[in-house]
């Protein structure tokens, strides 16, 4: 009956917290009200967003203990973030569901293939930390706030979520593969879940019927090692499948000492066993991150970013693709940047002034949770410079009565002579991108905007 | 954010299959130079207007809504235009992101005063419509527009789809046909409100500069000849009434400002389109002679650029 209860409440909390993400994602308009601070502080609970802000902004942000607090459950009662609160998890518990329904079949298959790549978690996790601590942002990208949130934007605004499909579609098959082996967040709270206090264990009759261990989503069950391993969800499916009600939410200290102690020892022996070769492995995991990283944040072409960006290299290794300026720009002037365009920009926000040009209403600013896109007030935003080719423009050229770029100009960088020919004020131009929009001539404009 | 696109969103989220069409991204350089003109199309004036077309009504002061009122009842009583369950668009200028302070955009408690004395006349809705340079929701907001607009019961919003336009036979030199505002067509009383302010290129932005805000295609006027092209989309539909926001208005670096403000503290109406903006270009101190497309529209028989031949009423 009690199991029964926490079913009911995870569940609650799954479609709440699913709910709840995409709502704030897809209310993110101008201008900006509650949504946003809703948003910040659930995306928060990662404790990747703090890793990030101390290792790009070296220092500790106000919101810190909200992380730490993550951190802190976990190490009591292992990974109920992860669980119960995430809504991507969520999302993918929900797939899980329904793959275990629809390919009954594959039970025996999911345990085998989450079996064979779980011990590529640790190494997966150095590699990403390595990388990470490198320079090089992608990882970040991978957490369940950001890829979540952008793929939800990108569905959003009628493009193919073809990453969250592709993870869906793996889900079906391979239960939460990707919530065990490959999600950042999920890997790192598995590291501390080692030391929690309470977990599932078998304090009861064992009749090693293995009912737990297909049940597991995330092939965790106390099956083989009397008590639940690091990677599990607190999601007590293994208490509810076991015929004999042999498994417990217990602490540590008082029961199950014996298969504790067992299985202490096993893992020491093995370590003393293996110590060497896991030094190798993992020093060369080390050397691989060395050696690539630098292949995965190439810098690709310039293009304009967003107003009050950090400059290039410095913005992709700091955004984390949340995808949530692309979803609140009124203009509709930010994209996010294509894979062919590299790993290091993949995703990230950029601006064709003239598909749409920046109304610099400064809401990306404000929405951005990781501080790549900095908040730098109006007056000393610099995102590039208008450039004007006089033989193209038909005020200069043609003698035609047109200042439509001066006359949209926000900033006063555009000056007319005369016959209202129009000449750029360097020194004043933001780079918004509005005189390239609004220059009436076919094709390319006769006024252009080059990123600074 | 509404509530049919947040539902679709979540759809969207949670199927997440399935997602057709790319982002529609119209622009607003369709060229209509190729579409064929149906000759003899010319401009089918809505009902003329029931107000004097020889009067022009100046109202003085700083309250918004007496400055409505005292103007509507000079006119003779907004019941005279606004019949019940008629249908009602008004042109204010919101082009630009700016707010009310900064005075590049019609004053949105005069556009609710007119708004309110519609609906009170019974006038089934009212729409308030622009089609600004930059995101309708910057405009909208910035502007103070929607807030009060809808504070009183009227809808305010951008026309800054394609699909707000029907294609029209203008019949002039330059505009034969274009692409021409749905909601202007269909309307019972097209009011057009712009806001009295400085505008590089035509010196002073007025009425009849307002309308190029309810056509899709304003680069072609630009490519053409912009003073004939805003006279004969005049001539192509006249509004039944222009307002001119004269309180304060910017007089250097528009349309899109900042600017230094100057205030006049007037509302002009009248029924004539070349005789109110000749006069509010004479109150912002340039000659109407000077103002290409008024002498334009009065070269088309719009209207009287000699204002001072109207009976001018002061209230």
């Amino acid at each position: 009956m009690k199991s029964k209860k926490a079913l009911l409440l995870r569940y609650t909390m799954h479609v709440v917290s699913l709910v709840s993400f995409i709502f704030l994602i897809a209310n993110l308009s101008y201008p900006l009200g509650q949504e946003n601070l809703l948003l910040q502080w659930f995306s928060r609970i990662d404790p990747w967003l703090l890793l990030s802000q101390l290792r790009w902004q070296q220092e500790v942000p106000t919101w810190g203990w909200l992380p730490l607090l993550t951190l802190v459950s976990t190490l009591l009662w292992g990974r109920i973030f992860c669980g119960w609160l995430c809504p991507f998890g969520a999302l993918l518990a929900l797939t899980d569901k329904i793959g275990r329904i629809v390919f009954k079949k594959l039970s025996l298959t999911r345990n085998k293939v989450l079996q064979a790549i779980q011990p590529i978690r640790g190494y997966w996790l150095l590699l990403l930390l390595s990388v990470f601590i490198l320079g090089s942002n992608w990882v970040f990208f991978l957490t369940p706030f950001a890829l979540f949130g952008h793929e939800t934007v990108r569905a959003l605004q009628g493009h193919l979520p073809w990453m969250l499909i592709g993870i869906m579609i793996g889900t079906l098959f391979f239960s939460r593969l990707w919530c065990s082996v490959l999600c950042p967040t999920g890997v790192l709270l598995s590291l501390a879940a080692r030391m929690r206090l309470f977990r599932y264990q078998i304090a009861g009759n064992c009749i090693h019927c293995e009912k737990c261990a297909s049940a597991c989503s995330v092939n965790t069950a106390p099956v083989s090692t009397s008590v639940a391993m690091e990677g599990c969800l607190a999601c007590g499916d293994c208490q509810r499948a076991c015929p004999t009600k042999a498994i417990e939410w217990q602490q540590r200290s008082r029961h199950g000492k014996n298969g504790q102690l067992v299985s202490n020892n096993a893992v020491a022996a093995t370590k003393r066993q293996e110590s060497r070769r896991q030094f190798l492995q993992t020093a060369l995991v080390v050397t691989i991150a060395v050696a690539l990283w630098k292949k995965t944040v190439w810098a690709a072409e310039k293009v304009l970013r967003p107003p009050g960006a950090l400059p290039e290299s410095e913005f992709t290794a700091v955004c984390n693709r949340c995808g949530r300026c692309v979803q609140v720009c009124p203009s509709k002037a930010l994209y996010p940047m294509p894979i062919t365009d590299g790993l290091a920009n993949f995703e990230t926000p950029y601006i064709i002034p003239r598909r749409n040009r920046c109304d610099l209403c400064l809401a990306c600013q404000e929405v951005c949770p990781t501080g790549a896109i900095k908040k730098v007030s109006l007056e000393k935003i610099r995102m590039g410079k208008a450039v004007l080719d006089k033989s193209r423009c038909i005020a200069w050229n043609e003698g035609k009565l047109c200042f439509i770029c001066g006359e949209q100009c926000p900033v006063l960088a555009i000056s007319g002579d005369e016959h209202h020919r129009p000449t750029v004020l360097s020194d004043k131009c933001v780079g918004c991108g509005s005189c390239e929009n609004a220059c009436p001539i076919d094709g390319e404009a006769a006024i252009r905007i080059f990123p600074n | 954010m509404d509530r049919r696109q947040f539902i679709s969103g979540i759809g969207y989220g949670l199927v997440s299959l399935g997602l057709a069409g790319c982002g529609l991204n119209l622009s607003g350089k369709s060229d209509n130079s190729h579409t064929q003109n149906t000759p003899n199309n010319q401009a089918t004036p809505v009902a003329a207007s029931v107000y004097d077309r020889g009067k022009l009504i100046i109202s003085e002061g700083t309250d918004p809504s007496a400055l409505i009122e005292k103007g509507f009842t000079a006119l003779g009583g907004i019941g005279a235009l606004v019949h019940k369950g008629s249908t009602v668009v008004l042109k204010p200028n919101f082009s630009v992101p700016r707010k009310p302070e900064e005075a590049a955009t019609t004053n949105p408690q005069l556009v609710a005063a007119v708004v309110k004395q519609c609906l009170a006349a019974g006038a089934k809705e009212v729409k308030v419509i622009d089609y600004p340079f930059q995101s309708p929701p910057v405009c909208l907001t910035n502007s103070g527009i929607k807030e009060a607009v809808e504070s009183v019961g009227g809808k305010a919003y951008a026309i800054n789809a394609q699909s707000f336009y029907t294609q029209v036979d203008t019949g002039g030199k330059i505009l034969k046909t274009i692409l021409f505002s749905k909601d202007v067509l269909s309307a019972d009383v097209f009011i057009n409100f712009p806001i009295l302010k400085h505008h590089s290129m035509t010196k002073v932005t007025l009425g009849m500069k307002n309308m190029m805000g309810i056509v899709w295609d304003r680069g072609y006027f630009h490519r053409t000849d912009l003073m004939q092209g805003i006279a004969e989309l005049t001539a192509f539909r006249k509004p039944h009434l222009t307002i001119v926001d004269a309180t304060r208005g910017i007089t250097d670096n528009g349309p899109t400002g900042p600017g230094t403000i100057r205030e006049w503290n007037q509302v002009i109406f009248g029924v004539d389109p070349v005789a109110v903006d000749a006069y509010a270009a004479t109150l912002f101190g340039v000659k109407p002679a000077e103002i290409g497309y008024i002498t334009a529209a009065a070269g088309l028989g719009l209207g009287e650029t000699n204002w001072e031949k109207l009976t001018v009423l002061k209230v």
